[in-house]
C-alpha cells in the first residue's frame, strides 16, 4: 500500500497540481499519522483533510509514513507531554480550565502522548510545509524538465499511444 | 493550440481553497453516525453495561432493554437481572425498571453526571432460568477479600482448634486404651529412668569416694592423744608453757582445716544427693508425657468449652463476612481514595500516561448523585415496599468530598419479611479508606436453614421465625463485625454420627424453643479474634460435657493407672536406693564432722587450761621469790608490797 501511495505521489509531482495543495496534504497526513486515534481533533484533521483542497494523495503518503515513525517516537512524545502536563507551572491553570470546558477533554489532551505529539504537529507544521513546498519545486524544476528533456519521453510524446494515454486520463477526470 | 490539460490546469488554480464535493463524505460519516446512535448504539450499549456489570459482580449481569435520549437527556433500563455470585441459579437482585436523568453539558466534558435515578420494582432471590455463572479470572495478587478471608480462616480455625466434637467420634468404641500400644523402650518414662539410674549409679561412686576422703579414727586418735600429752606435761619454766601452747594450737590449727574439709564435703555431698532426688522425682514429668501423648494418639478433647457455637455457626459466618470483604473490595477498585496531598492522579494506560486536572467545584469523572429505590407490593411474591436512597457513587470520591452511601427498608409482606434495613456507607474520601455495611430485620420467617452441616453435628431449623443484625466495618488493614439474632418457636431437624451426640442433641433442643447468637469478629487483617456465642452453643456443650466429662475424667484415670502400673514401681526401686546410699553416704560424714569439731573443743579446753597453769606457775614462782627477797634482806620497818 505505501509502494501504491508512493508511485501515487510521484504521479503528482509530475502533473500540474499546486505545491501548496501538495504541502497541505502533507501537513495533515502528519498530522493524521502522529495523532492518536479516537481524538477529537483527529475527527477534525480528517475533516479538514476532505472539505480543505489539500492533496489526499500527498496525505496519505505522509500519513503512512508519520504513523510509522510515530511508533518509534512515541517515547518521546510521552516524556515531552508529561513534562507539558506536569512540570510546567505557568500553564497548569490553562489545563484546568481545558479539563472542564466543554468538548476539549474529548481531544485526550491531558494523555502524555496526545500531548506530546500536539506539540510536535505545531513544532513541524509550518517547517514541513515550507521544506515540502521547497522540495516539490525544486523536483519540478530540476528532475521533471531534465526527464522531459530526454529522447525516451519525447519519443513518448509524439506516439499515437501517448495521445490514447492522454484522452484515457482526461476521460476518468 | 492550448489543450485541455493546461485548460483544466489554468482552471485549478482559480478554484476556492474549499473543496465543495469534500463535504459529501463529511455528510454521509454524521448521516452514519445519527443512523448508528438512532438505531444500533442502545443494543451495544446494552451489552457493554451487561459484560461491565458481570466483571463488577464476578457473576453474570442480564439486561432486557436499554433506551438512550440525548434530547430529554435520559437513560432507561428495563429488566435488569444481576445473579447471586454465591448461587448463580438465584438472582441477588430484578429490577423491573431504571430510569437515569444526567446532565449534557457534563457529557460534552466527558463526565458522566448522573442527577437523579429512580429504581422501580425492585425484588430480591428471583430464579433464573440460565445460570449465571461466571469463572472467575485469575488475580494477579492477594486482594483485600483473600486478605479478610485469610485472617477470618485463621482466627475461626484457632477457636474451633479448642473444640474439637470430631473427636469424640468413636472415642468410647470398644476399649480405647487397646488402640495404644503399651510403653515401650523409647517412651519418655523409661528414657528417663534409664537416665536417672545412669545417673543414680555416678553419684553413689563419688558419695563412696568422698566418704573415703574423710579423715580416719587413728588421725582423729592421734589428735586426742597429743593434745592430752601437751596437756599432761609439767613445765618447770614459762618457755615450757609457752611451746605446749604453740604446740596445741598448732594441732587446733590443723584440725580446724579438717573440719572446713569435712564441711565442703558436706555441702557437696548433700547437694548432690538432692540433685538426685529430684532427677528421680522428675520421673513423674516424663510420665506425665506420656500420658499426654496417649491422649493425644486417642484424640480426648479437653472439654474446657462453654460454647460450641464457632464450630456451629463459624462457617455461615465467615461467608457472609467474605461477601461483605468482596463488596468492600469492589467499591475500592472502582472508587479509590487518592493520597492526601496528590494535585495530580496518574493513571498508567497502554500507551501513555492520563493526567488528571482536579480543582474546585468541579464534577468527577463519573457522579451518581441521587437515586430512588422504590418498589410496591404486587401480585408478583417477590415484590416488596421497597424505599430507599442511594446517593454519591463516584470513581473520585476524595474530589466529591462525600461517601457514597445507601439507605434501604423494606417490607416483602407475601414472604412475611418485615421491618428489613440495609445501610452503606463507602467513605474512601481519606487517606484510609473505610466501608461499613449493616443489615438489620425484624421479623422473618426460617425455613429449612441448616445450621451445621459438617462435622460430627448436623443441625437444621426446619421453622422458625427470625430478627436478626449485621453489621460489619472495614479498615484500611482492620474490621469488626458484631451480629446479633434471636430465634423464636423453633423446630429442629438434628442428627449426629454419634449415637451418644445424638441423644444429647435430641435431649437439649426438645426443650429450647428459642434461642439468641450473638457474635463479633474483630481485629487487624494480622490477627482476628473470633467471639461468637449462643444458647444453643451453650447449652449443647453443657451437654456434652455432662455426658463425656466424667467417661473422659474415667478414661484419663485409666489412662494414667495404665502408666503409673508400667513405671512406678521402677521408680520406687529407684527412690529406695537413693535414700540408702544417701543414709550411707551422709552419716559418716556427720559423724566425722563431729569428732573433729569435738577435737577443736577439746583443743581450745586444753589451751585455756595450759594458759591457767602457766598464769599459776608464775604467781607462784613470782611469790616465792619475793619471800625468799623478804628472808634475805631485813629491812626496818614494812615497806609496801614486802
Amino acid at each position: 500500500m505505501l509502494l501504491h501511495q508512493f508511485f501515487k505521489f510521484l504521479k503528482l509531482l509530475h502533473s500540474d497540481t499546486s505545491t501548496h495543495q501538495l504541502s497541505a496534504g502533507f501537513v495533515l497526513g502528519m498530522f493524521l499519522g502522529v495523532t492518536p486515534a479516537l481524538t477529537l481533533h483527529w475527527f477534525c484533521y480528517f475533516i479538514l483533510l476532505l472539505v480543505l483542497r489539500a492533496n489526499i494523495g500527498a496525505a496519505m503518503l505522509s500519513w503512512a509514513g508519520f504513523g510509522i515513525l510515530a511508533f518509534l517516537l512515541d517515547p518521546v512524545f510521552h516524556k515531552v507531554g508529561l513534562y507539558l502536563l506536569t512540570q510546567v507551572a505557568a500553564v497548569q491553570p490553562l489545563w484546568t480550565t481545558l479539563y472542564q470546558t466543554p468538548l476539549v477533554p474529548f481531544t485526550r489532551f491531558y494523555n502524555s502522548i496526545v500531548m506530546g505529539s500536539l506539540a510536535g504537529q505545531l513544532l513541524l507544521a509550518v517547517p514541513l510545509f515550507w521544506i515540502s513546498g521547497v522540495l516539490i519545486k525544486k523536483y519540478r524544476l530540476v528532475v521533471v524538465s531534465r526527464f522531459k528533456g530526454t529522447w525516451m519521453f519525447r519519443a513518448w510524446k509524439a506516439s499515437k499511444l501517448s495521445d490514447l494515454y492522454d484522452k484515457y486520463q482526461e476521460f476518468r477526470g | 493550440m492550448t489543450s485541455i490539460r493546461s485548460f483544466v490546469a489554468e482552471e485549478k488554480k482559480r478554484l476556492s481553497p474549499i473543496r465543495w464535493k469534500g463535504f459529501v463524505p463529511v455528510l454521509v460519516l454524521f448521516s452514519a453516525l445519527f443512523i448508528y446512535f438512532t438505531f444500533f448504539f442502545d443494543i451495544h450499549l446494552k451489552k457493554l453495561l451487561e459484560w461491565a456489570g458481570t466483571q463488577s459482580n464476578g457473576a453474570k449481569v442480564d439486561i432486557v432493554r436499554v433506551k438512550t435520549s440525548f434530547i430529554h437527556t435520559d437513560f432507561r433500563l428495563n429488566g435488569l437481572q444481576v445473579t447471586s455470585h454465591s448461587d448463580p441459579m438465584k438472582n441477588l437482585i430484578e429490577v423491573d425498571n431504571m430510569h437515569f436523568q444526567f446532565s449534557l453539558p457534563q457529557i460534552f466534558k466527558k463526565k458522566l453526571v448522573i442527577s437523579d435515578m429512580s429504581i422501580t420494582g425492585m425484588q430480591y432471590g428471583t430464579a433464573r432460568k440460565t445460570s449465571g455463572y461466571v469463572p472467575k479470572k485469575p488475580s494477579k495478587g492477594p486482594g483485600f477479600l483473600d486478605k479478610v478471608s485469610q485472617a477470618a480462616n485463621a482466627g475461626l480455625k484457632s477457636v474451633m482448634d479448642q473444640l474439637p466434637l470430631e473427636n469424640l467420634e468413636g472415642l468410647f468404641k470398644g476399649n480405647p486404651l487397646d488402640r495404644v500400644e503399651k510403653l515401650g523402650e523409647d517412651s519418655f518414662s523409661f528414657k528417663k529412668i534409664r537416665e536417672v539410674e545412669t545417673q543414680v549409679n555416678t553419684s553413689v561412686e563419688d558419695w563412696k569416694k568422698q566418704v573415703v576422703e574423710l579423715p580416719n579414727e587413728n588421725t582423729l586418735k592421734d589428735y586426742r592423744s597429743r593434745i592430752e600429752n601437751a596437756v599432761s606435761q609439767r613445765p618447770n619454766n614459762p618457755d615450757e608453757f609457752v611451746r605446749n601452747i604453740q604446740t596445741v594450737q598448732s594441732i587446733k590449727s590443723d584440725v580446724e582445716a579438717q573440719v572446713g574439709k569435712v564441711e565442703a564435703l558436706q555441702k557437696s555431698v548433700t547437694s548432690n544427693v538432692e540433685a538426685t532426688v529430684k532427677n528421680v522425682a522428675s520421673i513423674d514429668d516424663a510420665m506425665e508425657q506420656d500420658i499426654a501423648s496417649i491422649r493425644s494418639k486417642l484424640k480426648i478433647p479437653s472439654l474446657n468449652f462453654k460454647d460450641i457455637t464457632p464450630q456451629l455457626l463459624g462457617p455461615k459466618i465467615m461467608h457472609t463476612i467474605e461477601q461483605a470483604a468482596y463488596w468492600a473490595e469492589l467499591t475500592r477498585k472502582y472508587m479509590p481514595k487518592r493520597k492526601k496531598g496528590e494535585s495530580h492522579t496518574t493513571q498508567e494506560r497502554e500507551k501513555g500516561t492520563d493526567v488528571y486536572f482536579g480543582g474546585m467545584n468541579v464534577y468527577p469523572k463519573f457522579l451518581l448523585q441521587h437515586a430512588g429505590i422504590q418498589s410496591n407490593v404486587s401480585t408478583n411474591p417477590n415484590h416488596g415496599n421497597v424505599r430507599g436512597d442511594l446517593t454519591n457513587v463516584t470513581n473520585d470520591p476524595r474530589l466529591l468530598g462525600k461517601p457514597a452511601r445507601l439507605d434501604i427498608q423494606a417490607d416483602f409482606p407475601t414472604s412475611r419479611i418485615q421491618g428489613a434495613k440495609i445501610e452503606a456507607v463507602v467513605d474512601h474520601t481519606t487517606d484510609r479508606n473505610k466501608e461499613l455495611f449493616g443489615i438489620s430485620v425484624n421479623s422473618f420467617p426460617v425455613e429449612d436453614w441448616k445450621i451445621a452441616e459438617s462435622g460430627p453435628i448436623q443441625i437444621a431449623l426446619q421453622k422458625a421465625q427470625g430478627k436478626a443484625g449485621f453489621n460489619i466495618q472495614f479498615g484500611e488493614e482492620e474490621m469488626r463485625a458484631t451480629l446479633q439474632a434471636t430465634l423464636s418457636n423453633v423446630q429442629y431437624v438434628s442428627g449426629s454420627t454419634t449415637p451418644e451426640l445424638a441423644k444429647i442433641l435430641e435431649r437439649v433442643l426438645k426443650n429450647l424453643k428459642s434461642f439468641g447468637i450473638r457474635g463479633s469478629v474483630e481485629g487487624t487483617l494480622s490477627h482476628l479474634r473470633f467471639n461468637l456465642t449462643s444458647d444453643l452453643g451453650s447449652r449443647i456443650a453443657s451437654g456434652i460435657k455432662d455426658e463425656f466429662q466424667e467417661r473422659i475424667a474415667a478414661l484419663n484415670e485409666q489412662i494414667r493407672k495404665e502408666v503409673m502400673g508400667q513405671i512406678l514401681q521402677k521408680k520406687k526401686v529407684l527412690q529406695d536406693r537413693v535414700e540408702a546410699e544417701k543414709k550411707k553416704a551422709l552419716e559418716p560424714i556427720e559423724r566425722s564432722l563431729k569428732q573433729v569439731r569435738e577435737i577443736v573443743g577439746v583443743a581450745n579446753s586444753a589451751r585455756e587450761r595450759i594458759e591457767r597453769e602457766k598464769d599459776n606457775f608464775i604467781k607462784s614462782q613470782l611469790n616465792k621469790g619475793t619471800e625468799e627477797i623478804r628472808k634475805n634482806i631485813k629491812l626496818p620497818g614494812k615497806i609496801p608490797g614486802f
